[in-house]
């Protein structure tokens, strides 16, 4: 079976410093993998080396077959790669709705001279569009709020309103960085529920970085594993919890145990 | 048209060398400002003025030694900068385009006032050194040739103090990593006001130096900013080097591409370089990836 | 209450455009109507930059695309005899196509790049102006640039362009259909992109929109009006000298950036509020002559420091004192 994606020979340089070097990583359709490591292992540049955010140094990244190494940001997002930041991202004095609202750019297919001369087609359209945002509001759960202004929210509500807006997308792939970071427990369990129903429900594959090694082994179909930049662990989260270049990597390192 | 030795074209190359180390010393100024406040400090190019005025206020009317009269100035702009930092960007920090618009108000009100006190037309001041000398067939003008040397001597001091000194070395960190040198404790007050002291200080003396050689008008500033500004886009921001390297091309274009190809063409040709170095290099030539 | 403020908005607005049209009936002073005039051309000028400034760009290149849009309109019409109809639509689309030109290298930048090089080239182009003697005529400039064509109206007549009352409403429907359009585009799909790149354009560009396109576009759409804007005032004045072109470069950029953040970005109105109050107001104070730009530059002070959400936040601010002053009167034992 073909990977959804392959990473290959990934590198990013920063001056003289190797923030990943020769990364080598393929991802499978339907799975979640997760990615973990060291606090600067690289797992965030790679993310955004995926979603076109930063330049690689060097590498390919294929897509469905396709080289997507050098593609813009906005461009990834056409070709279906979807992601959320570290932090939350979001419109902030926009309402809920309104923001998945925003997420659905690419599908909202509204022509310019028909929304600059307010033509009754695109009202109808706007509608439709909508009723779209609403509906993935239910599935994330934050139908209720849809009105409320994103600010407002909860860290956990704002965190589940960033995974609604990249749904807008329609992915095939998502990258989540850090996902559950700064969630109670509560709220941990719902998110990791939320993705792996993405899994199940939709066929949503993923990519996830976290800190949270409970939530990571909980969910996770596969574990890639960074230090300094160099994978050097991979397989499913029994056999990386038991690697010992993986114990060594964050040995004296101290977790949170949410 | 004349003919276009390689003397002429000598002549006009140093010539604009010299003039662009005064620009040198506004880039330096603004680039230090910026990259350590923020703010695009747009009555700086009044800072310069005024020191020029000063100055000429100073020796010509009051009859002080020139030499004299530039480091007064120096050190008024000095605590013009202080002031300007802590009563005017300093409540409106966090803001970007409010301190701005209120620098360009600035800038009107000292432009007017000083049109008001001296008037609109162009001044001079006696040059401290009249003569010219004759290197290589080349005619310079020793005032000129001074005032290149002061510009360079001012840059080097800047460039020993982010070197050596614990404040410039401060300077420097809060210019790269704005985060991590509050982290380590170093005040942004404190570093604010020392950049828009020095800058401040080093337009003085650009202000004075072209004063001295050349002319001043009540919006010499203006044509000051540009050229600061071209230098920092030329050199990229925050870089001490950039500035000095950017500067020196500014000067070979003036020179060179003025005499070669017009005015129009000089006018041009520093926004073109840009143009064409900002798609290959976005950083300027030395400035730190954003 | 807040239905009560839209209603009064709603009627307000037709009702005011409706007594712009009625004022040369009463206002006979030319030199008034002049003013105006001039105040019509800097209400264009401020929403072109507050076009570009709702992607989050701060242009500084007013000035020189001002330069461009008058001295192209000015040309076409006296040496190759068009209609100014024509002549100011070229302007306008020529200052766009260099905007394009422009916003590719220069909006991939930092913000504070933009500003600063679209400073740059603000006075690059007024150098142009003014060393392209052969062209421009350079310090003595351009004179006896024609009055905008008649219109012929089959059945009622001819529209001629002579006086200050006439080149009032020429100027008076060309500001209405410049706003007409600029804040139809703010409400629009594109404008609601737009605002998203302002507030976060990573966020933006990863759900699929092209930010560097979008701000280019707002770009060209503010810099064709501000070119609009500049042959409208090169066939106003019929003039184009040393005096007012030396403003068109670093200075006209300044004083539009001014406008727009003395009335307050926040609304669309406030720019338009800010051009026309800063237009009208030194005239009034005209007669302090040296003295006025100091004035001015204290008054902008004032505003940044006093009031920075602009002259228009002012009924905002003085409902939100009284709701305050309500509350508290409401309840005089309140624990902190």
């Amino acid at each position: 079976m073909k990977p959804i994606l392959q990473i290959i020979n990934l590198t990013k340089y920063f001056g003289g410093l190797g923030a990943v070097v020769n990364l080598n990583l393929d991802v499978y359709q339907g799975e979640i993998l997760g990615l973990i490591g060291p606090n600067g292992a690289g797992k965030t540049t790679v993310i955004n080396m995926i979603a076109g955010a930063l330049r690689p140094s060097g590498g390919k990244l294929l897509f469905r077959g396709e080289d997507v190494t050098h593609f813009p940001s906005h461009r990834i997002a056409e070709k279906g790669i979807g992601r959320i930041f570290q932090t939350n991202t979001l419109f902030q004095h926009l309402s809920v709705i309104t923001n998945v609202r925003a997420g659905l750019y690419l599908r909202g297919n509204i022509g310019f001279w028909g929304d600059f001369l307010s033509l009754p087609y695109v009202h109808k359209q706007e509608a439709l569009l909508y009723e779209e945002a609403f509906e993935i509001l239910k599935f994330v759960g934050l139908s209720e709020q849809k009105d409320q202004l994103a600010i407002n929210l909860p860290h956990g509500n704002q965190r589940a309103l960033c995974l609604a807006v990249a749904l807008a997308l329609k992915p095939p792939l998502l990258l989540l960085d850090e996902p559950v970071t700064g969630m109670n427990a509560e709220e941990v369990s719902t998110m990791l529920s939320l993705i792996r129903a993405l899994r199940d429900k939709k066929g949503i594959t993923s990519i996830m970085v976290e800190h949270n090694m409970r939530a990571v082994m909980g969910l996770c179909d596969r574990i890639a594993v960074l230090d300094y930049g160099k994978k050097i662990a991979e397989g499913s989260p029994v056999e990386v919890a038991g690697n010992p270049a993986v114990i060594e990597a964050y040995l004296g390192v101290e977790q949170d145990a949410d | 048209m004349f003919e276009i030795t390689t003397e002429v074209l000598l002549q006009s190359i140093i010539n604009g060398l010299i003039l662009g180390w005064i620009y040198v010393l506004m880039a330096l100024g603004l680039s230090l400002i910026l990259s350590i406040t923020n703010i695009l400090q747009f009555a700086h190019g009044e800072v310069y003025m005024l020191g020029a005025y000063v100055v000429y206020y100073l020796s010509v009317i009051c009859g002080i030694n020139f030499f004299v009269a530039v480091l007064i100035s120096v050190v008024l702009m000095g605590i013009l900068g202080l002031l300007l930092e802590r009563f005017f960007f300093r409540p409106l920090r966090g803001e970007f385009l409010l301190p701005m618009v209120a620098a360009l108000g600035l800038m009107i009100i000292l432009q007017s006032i000083v049109t008001v006190g001296f008037g609109i037309n162009p001044k001079s001041i006696p040059s401290f050194a009249p003569e010219s000398i004759k290197i290589l067939s080349i005619m310079i003008g020793v005032d000129r040739a001074i005032a290149a040397v002061i510009s360079i001597a001012f840059t080097l001091l800047l460039f020993i103090f982010l070197k050596v000194s614990k404040y410039g070395l401060a300077l420097t960190a809060a210019s790269q990593h704005r985060e991590a040198s509050i982290l380590q404790g170093i005040s942004p007050n404190r570093m604010s006001a020392l950049a828009m002291a020095i800058g401040s200080a080093l337009a003085a003396v650009g202000g004075a130096l072209m004063g001295a050689t050349l002319v001043l008008n009540p919006s010499m500033g203006n044509t000051a900013l540009i050229k600061g500004l071209i230098i920092i886009v030329l050199g990229g921001m925050g870089s001490l080097l950039g500035g000095v390297v950017g500067g020196i091309i500014l000067g070979l274009i003036d020179g060179v591409v003025l005499v070669l190809f017009g005015p129009i063409a000089a006018s041009v040709a520093p926004l073109l370089l840009v143009a064409v170095l900002l798609v290959i290099k976005p950083q300027g030539l030395f400035g730190h990836e954003f | 209450m807040s239905s009560k403020i839209s209603m009064i908005k709603h009627s307000s607005i037709p009702a005011f455009i409706i007594f712009l049209f009625l004022i040369p009936i009463f206002l006979k002073n030319t030199y008034w109507l002049h003013v105006l005039g001039i105040a019509g051309i800097n209400v264009i000028l401020v929403s072109s930059l507050h076009t570009i400034r709702s992607t989050g760009e701060i242009s500084m290149g007013t000035g020189g695309f001002m330069a461009i849009g008058a001295y192209t309109s000015a040309l076409l019409a006296m040496k190759l005899g068009l209609s100014f109809w024509l002549t100011m639509l070229l302007s306008g689309v020529l200052c766009a196509a260099v905007a394009v030109i422009l916003g590719y290298p220069l909006m991939r930048t930092k913000g504070i790049y933009f500003s600063i090089l679209t400073l740059v080239t603000a006075e690059v182009f007024r150098l142009i102006a003014w060393y392209y003697s052969s062209l421009t005529g350079g310090a003595v400039g351009l004179s006896g640039i024609p009055s905008p064509n008649s219109i012929p109206i089959p059945g009622i007549g001819t529209i001629i362009f002579e006086t200050k009352v006439d080149y009032y409403y020429l100027i008076l429907v060309i500001t209405l259909l410049s706003l007409l359009v600029l804040f139809r585009l703010q409400n629009s799909q594109v404008g609601f992109v737009w605002r998203n790149i302002r507030e976060m354009d990573h966020l933006a560009a990863s759900v699929g929109i092209n930010v560097l396109r979008y701000k280019i576009f707002a770009f060209a759409i503010g810099s064709f009006f501000t070119g609009i804007a500049g042959a409208l005032f090169a066939h106003f004045m019929h003039l184009l000298a040393a005096d007012t072109t030396g403003k068109f470069g670093m200075t006209t950029s300044i004083y539009i950036l001014i406008y727009m953040v003395f009335g307050g970005e926040g609304k669309y109105m406030g720019p338009v509020l800010g051009a026309f109050i800063l237009t009208v107001l030194p005239e009034t104070f005209r007669a302090m002559k040296e003295y006025q730009p100091i004035i001015f530059g204290a008054l902008v002070i004032l505003i940044v420091f006093f009031m920075p959400q602009g002259i228009i936040s002012f009924p905002d601010r003085i409902l939100s004192w009284r709701r305050r002053k309500e509350t508290s009167d409401r309840m005089p034992l309140q624990s902190s």
